[in-house]
């Protein structure tokens, strides 16, 4: 992955996804430091993963992804954690690894820890997303 | 003697089909629902083209109802349940009766939440509909 190519994604997710984002970040439920983030963090998902993320497929997974961010950036009580969900990605390890790795980074833009709970719901979002399109690569 | 109009629900979040399923099996006959895109069904709502909005997400707390949030308004919506609270017909009634017309939840309590949702939905208009008649 080329700093040209992640730049590009950047670019691209961020055009595709304006109208929910400004949405988000207009009604003040999502900050703006979380919304340059969820950016910046699809941008490596679709990269890492081989995604290609639209409006139809992935509208529900940038909507949490963007208030997850705002929740963390805003220091906000940690959710709480479903048991379904963690055994929803029970198996899912890739999923769960590239979040891990890309919250990693948002954490130190963020200043603050991510909580396990809010890797695991953005996982099983993101997971949800790769089964319905089918198209991530292995 | 008129006819009563169905109640129109739109569903928005994880598994939105099955979602509207059981709103139309939870309303026995009176009330349609479709699933859509969260800014779609909340626009519907905003232009009365549906009456009540209902959203999941896997944690309730926040992508549930994050764009009916935009378009409606705070005081428009609820969460009414999220893995550390389970929907309940007491928190429901009291979100129904202050006027909130879209109710946010998590995905895991569909099966429970829906049914009662739409039966407070229900009972709310007919508490409307015979305080008219008096």
């Amino acid at each position: 992955m080329t700093d040209s190519s992640l730049t590009s994604a950047h670019a691209q997710l961020a055009a595709e996804f304006v109208e929910r984002l400004d949405l988000l970040e207009e009604s003040g439920q999502v900050t703006n430091l979380a919304r340059r983030l969820t950016e910046l963090c699809l941008a490596d998902l679709t990269t890492a993963l081989n995604l290609t993320l639209t409006e139809d497929n992935a509208a529900q997974f940038v909507t949490h992804l963007a208030i997850a961010l705002t929740r963390i950036n805003r220091g906000d009580p940690e959710i709480v954690m479903s048991a379904v969900a963690a055994e929803e990605i029970a198996d899912r390890k890739r999923e769960h690894n590239a979040v891990t790795s890309v919250m990693r980074d948002a954490s130190r833009l963020l200043q603050r820890e991510v909580p396990d709970s809010e890797i695991t719901y953005m996982t099983v979002h993101l997971c949800g997303l790769v089964d319905n399109e089918g198209g991530s690569s292995s | 003697m008129t006819k009563e109009r169905l109640v129109r629900v739109v569903v928005a979040g994880v598994d939105a089909p099955s979602m509207a399923q059981l709103a139309m099996n939870a309303g026995g006959g009176r009330v349609e629902a479709a699933a859509l895109g969260d800014m779609q069904g909340a626009r519907l709502i905003k232009k009365g083209q549906a009456d009540y909005y209902l959203g999941t997400c896997w944690s309730g707390g926040g992508g549930a109802l994050a764009a009916a949030t935009a378009i409606l308004g705070a005081n428009l919506v609820g969460i009414v349940g999220t893995p550390g609270m389970f929907v309940t017909e007491e928190r429901v009634r009291t979100a129904v009766g202050e006027g909130r017309i879209a109710f946010g939840f998590a995905y895991e309590q569909t099966a429970a939440a829906i049914p009662i949702i739409i039966r407070e939905i229900l009972a709310h208009r007919d508490a409307l509909s015979g305080g008219k008649d008096d």
